[in-house]
């Protein structure tokens, strides 16, 4: 298929004290996908997606980006990570830096933008997760659904061809997650493609077109969104009753 | 002496005030409210300190006596009742002393200078230049104007032909014959009753001539121009003699031949000719005494040099100034006359010193100077008086404190002059050594994702390098190639690589990269001639074996035995070097060779079921050379590295004399850059305080969360990029407090540089107290201007760290 983004073919990735994470998966995700990927702690979510953009170099397999191989020493690592956002579950805003610094960084440093273009798109995305009048506040001074908001918009601000969310909601106070998923909602329906590592299973449902669950290391389950209404195995089964 | 002493009250209530303000703040905040009517202190106590701070600061540097006070001019004025200039002064060999000057003006003295009488004048002109032989005195002046004074007659004029010459110099030869030079050329001789002009090239022109007075047959003249004359029979021929080229071009003003081994001219700027008749006749062959000038003497220009000895020349000139070398003109002591009470306007025309100690100058407005004496009613040269270990009684601290707290000045500059530096290059130095530290670069990386440019650089970069620099015989070329390829390769590959879009790979070179099959080959021989080096004609570049085999046969000529070998680096320092480098080559080339493109990690098994996995591949070199640096600097003595780099290795010479060319007429660089303790100073201090501040700043970076990092690169930004917006700025915030204790600490170990004769304030106390013994005086005032700056500091470190902090990074 053309409007193929992200083909993941058998990873496997063993830290260096030998666990072994994660144990040859494969996926692919397609424009304007959000893919949710859910599974009991441990079971290798977040090592995946960060051998996605490398954060970690995966053991063996490939990770092919628009058809290109990513993990060969010869790739442009900066350069693919620049089309590949990410939303870490702490946040990891610049604490010196104020919001719309935080998010005209990359535009000005990686993208080489002049410093007024850069500023007229971070205020742009700021906008779009509504964060526009605390622009100028430091992170440390935002509330933790602001900081995720803003960490949204920086990852925004580079026009990724894939968003990958890491638990963005976990960090959060419940009455605070519903401003960061409404966000997240709002991007799936304008087309972002997204992979998004949640706990939060009802959101999933109603956000995802596809859904991954893994444990173990291994994909167990894997289909549309309605497989969380009707999980086929029995470890899925499983790992769902916990969540009611 | 009064203005000392209104100093000396206000630096005393500064210094108290001071004191009170350290103890005790309310007290003084009491004070100013009362004085300013305002409540000042309240409201913003921190902005208060600093500025009284800075204006006790101001008041100590305000109150600056000069250091004059203890030393005494070697020279003296003497009381005469003429008030004419006195344009030459000359000595006869019956102790007379004689003058002569303007508008004919003739004086002498018979008490070497002490008291002056003033003759009958017998011309109307002003009478400029004079010599003496045998009992005759040859003077000459404007217009045409010769007299002279054979034995016990009176003074007589000798018409010349021509009234209109311009006469420079006299000199007698022998009896009956006296020549007289000057511009355009002129050379006359008289010969007891007729002249006879000898000028042969009119275009020169002649400002001194001598003849030696043993055999009145050797001359010189020297002229403008760099213009030599010398002659062998008294006179009657003169030849041109060459000049030595840098003074080619340089007027040559005055000039004496003392005998027939030693003859000294100086030209206007202070280059000092000398010539030794060793090979050929005095006067036929010159050379420079120094290719520099050791004397800045402002704007004036040198008018008179007296030679005392073969080795002891004085010179003089414009500005009242005086300069004794007693080596020949290789380096000379500045006599101060600022010290003495002269008129704004006083010129020095003419020095003669009557023996080797006794001297005589002369100048405007009637001005006699002599030679003062020293304690033992000796004659002091001239020179400066140290008034040393003459114990001085002081009245009370305040008149101490004014007559020293310029001392203590002086001193806080030198060591703030060395602070200042040694912070910036210590940061610096810091700074680099923290990201050398924590780069992650391993050796792996550097050959996966560079091994186009290592290739390049050894097959390519070096040899030509290296080429050049033997060619040019000189390594200074060979390191500026290197830099200017790869700087033009670093500079070609980035434009190479933005022009490509961006899917483009980064790495390899220029947009080419080794194909994948050969990858493990070429590395395997890039191993191969890290090994065994390249062989390219007669500029072979030597490999790592060579290279310690080398070294351990040299090592081993050194004859130590056991133990001693650890001394061996200093032994033979460029071989230890060359060890160091070729072991450093050695580990990677092995690696290199032994590489099958994978980099798997080694197993050793040394018992049955125990086996050490190390994978040398993920050494990081940059953190093996920042923690070889910093282990040396933390694991000696600061004072130890001040004497060994300033006197082992002699940092600050080699620092001087590379940039000697550079720095070359840029005024206060060339002054930075010729002081070798200065340099040396702030090198050590720089050097030591970036080890510590290295690790200060490697421990903030470990302090921040790795997700920062992460974070960074998963935008996109390199590691380079993240480390310096994200992290470093960062970093620093956390520990600013650290290094302002490493600022602190840098301040006061300065005081160290006093171990290499660096003049700074701990020095002067130690001056001082030497002078005047009091020694709480003296170390309570050192102490309480290191506070002064170093508490000043802290106050600025501290309102930087206030300014700087970011809310929700650490905790307050
Ligand atoms: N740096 C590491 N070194 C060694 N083992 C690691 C490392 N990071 C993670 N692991 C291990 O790898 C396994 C997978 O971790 P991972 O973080 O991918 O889980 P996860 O699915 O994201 O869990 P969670 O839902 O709790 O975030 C775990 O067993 C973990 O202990
Ligand atoms: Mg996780």
């Amino acid at each position: 298929m053309n409007d193929e983004i992200l083909n993941v073919k058998n990873l496997s990735k063993i830290y260096p004290g030998g666990v072994h994470a994660v144990k040859g998966i494969s996926f692919k995700v397609h424009k304007g996908e959000s893919v949710a990927i859910i599974g009991s702690s441990g079971s290798g979510k977040s090592t995946v997606l960060r051998c996605i953009n490398r954060l970690i170099e995966p053991t063996s397999g490939d990770v092919i980006l628009k058809g290109k191989k990513i993990n060969i020493p010869s790739a442009d690592i900066n350069e693919i990570r620049s089309r590949i956002g990410m939303v870490f579950q702490s946040f990891e805003l610049f604490a010196h830096l104020r919001v719309i610094q935080n998010i005209s960084l990359g535009l000005i440093h990686v993208r080489g933008m002049k410093n007024d273009e850069a500023e007229k798109l971070a205020l742009e995305v700021l906008q779009k997760v509504d964060m526009l009048d605390r622009k100028d506040a430091y992170p440390g001074n935002l509330s933790g659904g602001q900081k995720q908001r803003v960490a949204i918009a920086r990852a925004l601000a580079m026009k990724p061809e894939i968003l990958l969310f890491d638990e963005p909601t976990s960090a959060l106070d419940p009455e605070l997650i519903g401003s960061v998923l409404e966000n997240i909602r709002a991007l799936a329906d304008e087309g972002m493609t997204m992979i998004i590592v949640t706990h939060e299973i009802g959101f999933a449902r109603d956000v995802a077109d596809r859904v991954i669950y893994m444990d173990q290391g291994i994909v167990a389950e894997e289909g549309s969104s309605s497989i969380i209404d009707n999980p086929q195995t029995e470890r899925m089964q499983k790992f769902l009753s916990t969540w009611d | 002496m009064n203005i000392t002493d209104d100093n000396s009250q206000f630096l005393n209530f500064s210094i108290r005030g001071f004191y009170i303000l350290c103890t005790n703040r309310g007290t003084v905040s009491i004070l100013f409210r009362r004085i300013l009517g305002t409540p000042v202190f309240r409201k913003n106590p921190f902005r208060t300190n600093i500025i009284i701070c800075l204006i006790v600061f101001i008041l100590i540097n305000i109150s600056s006596v000069n250091a004059q006070t203890t030393i005494k001019s070697g020279w003296e004025i003497i009381d005469t009742d003429f008030d004419e200039d006195i344009f030459s002064v000359i000595s006869t060999e019956e102790d007379e002393l004689w003058g002569f000057g303007e508008s004919g003006l003739i004086i002498n003295s018979n008490d070497n200078g002490n008291s002056w009488t003033k003759l009958e004048t017998i011309v109307e002109e002003d009478l400029i230049s004079s010599d003496y032989l045998d009992g005759i005195l040859l003077v000459s002046g404007t217009n045409g104007t010769v007299i002279h004074k054979v034995q016990d007659e009176g003074w007589n004029e000798i018409n010349i032909p021509d009234k209109n010459t311009n006469i420079e110099e006299v000199a007698i030869s022998s009896a009956d014959s006296y020549f007289i030079v000057g511009s355009n050329g002129l050379i006359w001789h008289y010969d007891g009753s007729n002249w006879e002009n000898k000028t042969f090239n009119n275009q020169h022109n002649y400002n001194s001539i001598s003849f030696n007075d043993e055999n009145t047959l050797d001359g010189i003249i020297v002229g403008d121009d760099g213009i030599i004359l010398s002659t062998l029979n008294g006179g009657i021929n003169w030849e041109r003699i060459e000049t030595p080229s840098l003074v080619e071009d340089k007027d040559i003003i005055s000039l004496q031949l003392i005998s027939d081994s030693r003859a000294y001219a100086v030209t206007e700027e202070g280059y000092i000719l000398v010539s030794r008749g060793m090979d050929t006749n005095i006067g036929f062959e010159w050379e420079l005494v120094s290719n520099e000038l050791f004397l800045d003497f402002d704007d004036g220009l040198l008018n008179n040099i007296e030679v005392v000895n073969s080795i002891k020349i004085i010179i003089s000139g414009q500005n009242n100034f005086i300069a004794t070398s007693k080596n020949g003109g290789n380096a000379f002591e500045m006599h101060n006359l600022s010290l003495l009470p002269l008129d704004n306007g006083f010129i020095l025309y003419d020095l003669v010193m009557i023996d080797g100690f006794c001297g005589v100058a002369s100048g405007s407005n009637g001005t006699i100077l002599i030679t003062a004496l020293d304690e033992n009613g000796y004659c002091s040269e001239g020179l400066d008086q140290y008034l040393g270990f003459q114990i001085e009684d002081f009245n009370d601290f305040g008149q101490f404190v004014g007559k020293y707290s310029g001392w203590m000045l002086e001193g806080l500059i030198a060591t703030m002059k060395i602070v200042a530096f040694g912070i910036i290059f210590g940061f610096l130095i810091g700074i680099t050594l923290a990201i050398f530290k924590t780069a992650p670069t391993s050796l792996k990386d550097m050959i996966e994702s560079h091994l186009e440019k290592l290739l390049l650089t050894t097959w390519f970069i070096i040899p030509v390098s290296i080429i050049f620099s033997k060619a040019g015989n000189s390594k200074l070329i060979g390191i500026l190639i290197f830099f200017l390829l790869s700087l033009t390769l670093l500079i070609l590959h980035t434009i190479i690589n933005r022009k490509g879009n961006h899917s483009g790979d980064r790495d390899g070179l220029l947009g080419r990269k080794v194909p994948e099959q050969f990858r493990s080959l070429m590395i395997r021989l890039l191993g191969l001639s890290l090994l065994i080096g390249q062989p390219i004609g007669e500029y072979e570049i030597r490999g790592s074996l060579f290279l310690i085999t080398e070294s351990l046969i040299s090592f081993s000529e050194l004859n130590l035995e056991g133990i001693e070998n650890i001394f061996a680096p200093i032994g033979n320092p460029s071989v230890f070097l060359d060890l160091l480098l070729g072991i450093m080559i050695l580990i990677p080339s092995c690696m290199f060779i032994l590489n099958n493109g994978n980099y798997n990690e080694i197993e050793i098994s040394y018992s049955k079921n125990n086996n050490i996995k190390i994978n040398p591949w993920k050494l990081r070199p940059l953190n093996s050379i920042a923690t070889i640096y910093t282990d040396i600097f933390r694991n000696t003595p600061l004072i130890v590295q001040f004497l060994f780099l300033h006197f082992g290795i002699q940092i600050g010479r080699l620092i001087e004399e590379s940039t000697a060319e550079f720095v070359l007429g840029i005024p206060i660089l060339a002054d930075i850059f010729s002081d070798r303790i200065y340099l040396s100073a702030i090198c050590a201090l720089a050097f030591n305080s970036g080890a510590y501040q290295c690790e200060t700043l490697r421990g903030a970076i470990a302090a921040i969360p790795s997700g920062q990092m992460e974070a960074g690169r998963s935008i996109g930004l390199t590691y380079l990029q993240t480390m310096k917006l994200i992290i470093i700025p960062q970093a620093i915030r956390i520990c600013i407090p650290p290094l302002g204790n490493e600022m602190v600490n840098l301040v006061l170990n300065s005081s160290l540089a006093m171990v290499i004769g660096y003049t700074e304030l701990t020095r002067q106390g130690k001056l001082i107290n030497a002078i005047t013994f009091q020694i709480t005086w003296t170390w309570g005032m050192v102490m309480i201007s290191y506070f002064v700056v170093t508490w000043t500091l802290a106050l600025i470190l501290r309102r930087i760290e206030a300014k700087t902090r970011i809310p929700g990074l650490g905790i307050l």
